[in-house]
């Protein structure tokens, strides 16, 4: 077990690593062979016509001089948790991100719930009934759902929602510690949402599963016994197929996380999401690293903690 | 298959018989997927629709999808445009049509990119075993647990800013490279059950090399596979196509689906509810499509649940 | 469509229980119920314009003045678009920072604002008390002596000296985006100003290098100089923090989430401040503004789409409908001119700007015909080579006033194809078309761009392939900067310019500091220079007036660029709630917020919210 867990967190530091290079080369190296750098942008419109500005702000943003010699530099900040300040605002980036990754985090998470306490009911529901209508039905309900983009139905929502019913979700953002109740009711139709994307996948997992159990010897003991379907169904087989699905949702997870980016854009929630795409579009160079990296973190997190997790909910497995 | 390596004085017989009834066999073969899988078939149905909306729609669109129509611009359904027209009179229609194509070139494109890497590597690695097969794969799990979206945000904002870039090449390239380590997984399990066949066994005992073996006894197991991760795939990348020209990283020029409803259908929504309504219809179809035909796929061909 | 007909049906029946809830209608409402949706309009059953003309002036704001009833408090609810890139005025790279700063910051003068019609650019002082100008090349500043900075540290209300506007100044010459238009440096030797100093704690003297008429009304600009404290400089971080010395203090500010203004205590003219302050948190989506406001939740919408306008003001007719003066930029399309181009013979650009459909053009982006066909009062103008906005400046393409060469703005595809004849061109001309498609000039203006590549393109003269290249990294270096060395033809923005004067040397003057785009490939239009250095130092206004008219039919022949099109007065929605709206109008709305939203009050007793 020990060595398993050193083993993984190897892996996950090779992650991040690669995931560091793979945009420090972009952004430092492809960027400016290819076109400006950000010190153009930091500059301004009228600005960059000025070298000898540009220049001074080089410097002054370590900019100039040797690639590697900045990457490991950077590295070496990352590892004391200095995560840098943005090029634009000059605030720290470590505060910035401490604040967004909850707002992205909760959106990822209560999607998932959210998204599971959708799928979960109707992957069951659709393996006992199998191969008959509601079977049917309800997969193509699940994939038809997954079909149907969730930025799209946002968009919807917010036009009809308005038109028909003079509907708007709350104005301002508030964290759930300044005001619970406008926090939930900003929060919902986007969590809501960003559910919907991979109940498909957790329907479907859920159903073959439970197909699989419910042929196993013990289940067709439990009903040799003489105990009903329901108790066989939810004492027995549910709990054995989930496990699987504990797969489906720490890879899940991540892309949750991610696909929050445009939910936040949309519904104005300062996440992570909102913050990437953000210093994408002004080429804020640290705020652009920095937010990769964090992503990579929490994705590794959480792969690390879905593996760790199989011992605790199936004692056959063990490292 | 298991004759193949021992039979190669009579190859080319048995496979011209095949190709000969090939055309046969599919008629009946979809008579029966239909009969067995008629959702599978009706996703079957709606891919083929998309494929040909997006080879043909130069023939099929009623104008070019650029031509503007300023007195008829905002328009809902009428004669002259079915579908209506968007802000600068551009037929929706026509444009939807030039969408498919754009959506069908990154699906397929990516797709491609996706199962040749992941078959590359998954069988490789595989059918090679041991220190190699130990170091590929931690490199394929480290390269599985980056953050796609956010990659493909941080990637696609840096290229687009280059002058001349055809930014939908890179959106296949991207897409497509991001999507090889999961499948390769994929590929490498199966890979690893071959590698112990009987079959396998009696190939390398007669002296069959590695390629060969690859060859002629793994790819035609893997072949299936392919087909089935490759539909289910291609829903998915259409989804990330359209999320990311939503966000704004798509290209500009051309009409797709995701641009449509992220310019014209956000703005012009009140107006001209069609303007987001139909872009989304159509994201919608193709990945209900290509999902649907998926999984009746999954089912006829993947081995490993052809016993269920 | 079938699902196209069921939303109408929807809204039909939603407008139905509408009508059927305003009795007060009478028969009239029988008449609305069957009404259709504003886009099908056969189902509506004609009323004469004149009567809709009627009953539009009805509703339509007379812009009371209401201060004498006015009370105070409450906090204006609105929005903005965009979160801001930091918030120095001085040195951020994008104008966002300015548009803040003009709540906070104040300047040296300010605009009058318009009093229930327009304004017409006249200037006052703000944190200036009197100005002098002793010779044609000294301009001095007498401050107020009552001015103070606001009450947090490190400045604890130490009054505002000459020492901040000198700070100021050497701040925005040095960093400023805008320093161009103003400072003479080594490498702007037109710039205008050349020194300044503070003899005492009270005054500032500014040395010119010429006699530059537009410098005291620059100083009412926001993108100019807004006046800073220097402790901005080591006493607080002026990108994420501000420090008031008008009206408005940034309370607080949630990045990417919001902006509260609120009212400054310590304001000298406090009295004059009406409301206790505004909120304004970031909207980006449309959709979500329109849903905001249609709920209330908002007071005003200022992007309201005008295509939106009749709808919304028919779902909700409490709204209030305002009609807004001529804007004042004309943006541009503009022409590379590398040796060998077609574009550096004048008859191919007159031909170019011959192929343009005017009243298309405009009627496509300023929903003319729909809201004359509702009665709604619309003016539509043409651009000269400035903005039909500029009162008094403009001569319209199509009046006598603009002379023969008033036949180049008229569309005329023979005449074009004789004028690319006879300069011996080969049609359809292939070139490149370029402009940015992303949103950084707003969402419509891709679309402007592509009406006109519709419009070049329709007439068989040109056949012209599409380019968007990347706004920062490629479009301003390489189009909006390279002095005409580039291929085809650009279509591009201008800035809004508080003078004329600093429109026409940026974009037309062979020395243009800013934005060099016209006539740069050759060397250049001597009288067009020399009628634009005149009128920068002619100080009689008549005189300068008609001298730029004088320009303006010049280049109306030469057509170093074809302007805009043209455009339309514009209709903007707001809740009757909003005391005195529009009734102080401002000259420039970034510049306004001293004088115009210190005069606005919430009306309780019209509040429905």
């Amino acid at each position: 077990m020990g060595r398993y867990v050193i083993q993984r967190l190897m892996l996950a530091g090779v992650t991040l690593v690669m995931v560091s290079v793979l945009v420090f080369s972009l952004i430092r190296v492809v960027v400016p062979f290819f076109y400006a750098d950000a010190v153009d942008i930091v500059a301004g419109e009228y600005g960059r016509t000025d070298e000898a500005r540009a220049d001074a702000l080089r410097d002054e943003y370590g900019l100039s001089g040797n690639l590697i010699g900045q990457y490991f530099k950077w590295a070496a900040n990352v590892l004391t948790g200095d995560l840098g300040e943005s090029l634009f605002n000059g605030r720290s980036i470590s505060g910035e991100i401490r604040d967004r990754v909850v707002v992205s985090f909760e959106l990822g998470l209560v999607g998932l719930v959210s998204g599971l306490l959708f799928s979960v009911p109707m992957g069951i529901a659709a393996a006992v009934c199998q191969d008959r209508w509601p079977d049917y039905i309800l997969r193509t309900l699940a994939i038809l759902i997954n079909a149907l983009p969730g930025f799209w139905l946002a968009i919807l929502i917010l036009t009809f929602g308005s038109l028909w019913f003079n509907w708007a979700p709350p104005l301002k953002f508030k964290y759930l510690w300044e005001d619970p109740v406008q926090h939930v009711k900003i929060m919902a139709l986007p969590a809501l949402l960003i559910g919907l994307t991979p109940s498909a996948g957790i329907v479907r997992i859920v159903r073959t599963q439970m197909l699989e159990v419910m042929r196993q010897d013990y289940i067709r003991t439990a009903q040799a016994k003489g105990l009903n379907g329901r108790a066989v169904i939810f004492g027995h087989a549910m709990r054995n197929s989930l496990i699987p699905v504990v797969t489906v949702v720490g890879l899940s997870l991540p892309n949750l996380i991610a696909g929050t980016a445009i939910f936040e854009a949309i519904f104005v929630l300062p996440g992570m999401g909102q913050y990437l795409v953000s210093s994408v579009g002004n080429l804020d160079y640290p705020v652009i690293m920095s937010t990769n990296l964090i992503f990579a973190v929490l994705i590794v997190t959480a792969n690390l903690l879905v593996d760790l997790s199989y011992p605790l909910l199936d004692p056959r497995i063990r490292y | 298959m298991a004759s193949s390596a021992s039979a190669s004085a009579l190859e080319f017989g048995p496979r011209a018989r095949r190709e000969y009834i090939l055309p046969l066999r599919m008629v009946l073969g979809l008579g029966r997927f239909a009969r067995r899988k008629p959702l599978g078939f009706v996703g079957l149905m709606i891919v083929l629709s998309l494929i040909g909306a997006a080879v043909f729609a130069e023939q099929l669109a009623p104008y070019d999808p650029a031509k503007l129509d300023l007195k008829h611009r905002l328009e809902g359904s009428t004669s002259l445009h079915k579908l209506g027209t968007d802000a600068t009179g551009k037929d929706v229609l026509s444009r939807l049509l030039y969408g498919a194509r754009i959506s069908m070139l990154v699906g397929f494109g990516a797709i491609t990119i996706s199962e040749l890497g992941a078959v590359s590597i998954g069988v490789v690695s595989g059918y090679r075993g041991g220190w190699f097969d130990k170091i590929v794969q931690r490199f394929v799990d480290a390269w599985q647990a980056m953050p796609g979206l956010i990659i493909l945000i941080t990637f696609l904002g840096i290229v687009r800013r280059m002058p001349n870039v055809n930014l939908v090449l890179a959106m296949v390239i991207a897409i497509g490279v991001l999507g090889i380590p999961g499948r390769s997984r994929v590929f490498r399990s199966q890979v690893l059950t071959i590698k112990e066949a009987p079959y396998v066994e009696a190939a390398r005992s007669m002296g069959a090399g590695g390629v060969r073996i690859v060859w002629a006894c793994i790819l035609p197991n893997v072949l299936p596979l392919i087909l089935v991760s490759a539909t289910v795939g291609l829903g998915g990348v259409i989804l990330a196509e359209a999320s990311l020209s939503f966000l704004g990283f798509g290209p500009a020029g051309e009409p797709s689906w995701g641009q449509m409803l992220s310019v014209d259908g956000r703005e012009y929504m009140r107006k001209q509810p069609g303007l987001a309504v139909w872009p989304g219809v159509c994201i919608a179809l193709a990945v209900f499509g290509f999902n649907i035909f998926g999984d009746a796929l999954r089912d006829v061909l993947d081995p490993r649940l052809r016993n269920r | 469509m079938p699902s196209d007909t069921y939303w109408n049906r929807r809204l039909n029946r939603r407008r139905a229980l509408l009508g059927a809830g305003s009795a007060g209608m009478g028969v009239a409402a029988l008449g609305l119920v069957g009404c259709g949706d504003d886009d099908d309009s056969n189902a509506e059953p004609t009323k004469p314009l004149e009567e809709k003309q009627a009953e539009v002036k009805s509703f339509l704001w007379d812009r009371k003045d209401t201060t004498a009833q006015a009370v105070k408090g409450s906090i204006y609810q609105t929005y903005t678009t965009a979160d801001a890139t930091n918030l120095d005025p001085l040195s951020s790279p994008s104008f966002t920072a300015n548009a803040w700063g003009s709540w906070y910051y104040p300047r040296l003068m300010t605009y009058k604002p318009g009093y229930r019609v327009a304004a017409n650019g006249e200037y006052e002082g703000y944190l200036a008390q009197g100005v002098e100008q002793p010779d044609p090349t000294t301009v001095t500043f007498k401050l107020r002596q009552n001015a103070v900075w606001e009450d947090k540290a490190p400045l604890n209300k130490r009054p505002i000296d000459a020492d901040d506007v000198v700070f100021s100044w050497k701040k925005f010459a040095e960093k400023g985006q805008s320093r161009k238009d103003l400072v003479k440096l080594p490498d702007n030797p037109t710039g205008p100003v050349e020194s300044i100093s503070a003899p005492d704690k009270n005054t500032v003297v500014f040395k010119l290098a010429f006699p530059y008429a537009p410098f005291v009304s620059a100083m009412a600009y926001s993108r100019y100089l807004q006046i800073m404290p220097r402790e901005s400089e080591g006493g607080y971080d002026p990108r994420n923090e501000t420090r008031s010395g008008g009206p408005w203090i940034l309370s607080n500010y949630q990045r990417s989430v919001t902006f509260e203004i609120r009212k400054n205590p310590n304001f000298w003219d406090k009295d004059r401040v009406l409301l206790d302050g505004f909120d304004i948190p970031i909207i980006p989506e449309y959709a979500a503004q329109l849903a905001q406001f249609r709920a209330k939740k908002l007071w005003t919408f200022g992007g309201l789409r005008q295509e939106d306008v009749i709808s919304t003001k028919k779902d909700l007719p409490d709204l209030q409908v305002d009609s807004n003066a001529q804007g004042r930029t004309a943006w541009l399309t503009y022409f590379g001119l590398q040796p060998g181009s077609p574009f550096l013979d004048p008859r191919v650009r007159q031909a170019a700007s011959m192929l343009i459909d005017r009243d298309t053009w405009i009627d496509t982006f300023y929903n003319v015909s729909e809201f004359k066909k509702e009665g709604y009062p619309i003016e539509s103008r043409w651009h000269s080579h400035i903005s039909a906005g500029w009162e008094g400046f403009w001569v319209d393409p199509r009046g006598s006033d603009m002379g023969a060469n008033g036949k180049n703005f008229v569309q005329n595809v023979a005449e074009a194809k004789k004028l690319l004849d006879a300069a011996g061109v080969k049609t359809p001309i292939e070139t490149d078309i370029a402009w940015i498609s992303t949103g950084q000039y707003g969402v419509t203006f891709p679309k402007h761009a592509e009406v006109i590549k519709g419009m070049l393109e329709e007439s068989g003269l040109f056949k012209l392939k599409q380019i968007n290249p990347d706004y920062q990294t490629d479009y301003l270096p390489k189009y909006y900067f390279a002095k005409g060395d580039f291929k085809g033809i650009a279509v591009g923005a201008s800035t809004q310019f508080p003078e004329v004067d600093q429109y026409l040397f940026a974009y037309y003057h062979t020395q243009g500091s800013r934005q060099k785009v016209a006539f740069q490939g050759t060397n250049g239009d001597a009288k067009s220079d020399k009628l634009i250095e005149q009128q920068r130092q002619e100080l009689d206004a008549k005189k300068r007036m008609e001298l730029i008219k004088e320009w303006q039919r010049y280049v109306a022949g030469t057509m170093p660029m074809i302007p805009y099109p043209g455009q339309a007065n514009t209709f903007s929605l707001f809740w009757p709630w909003v005391g005195n709206y529009g009734v102080f109008r401002a000259w420039d709305v970034e510049s306004g917020r001293d004088r115009t939203e210190t005069a606005i009050w919430f009306d309780k007793s019209k509040y429905t919210g």
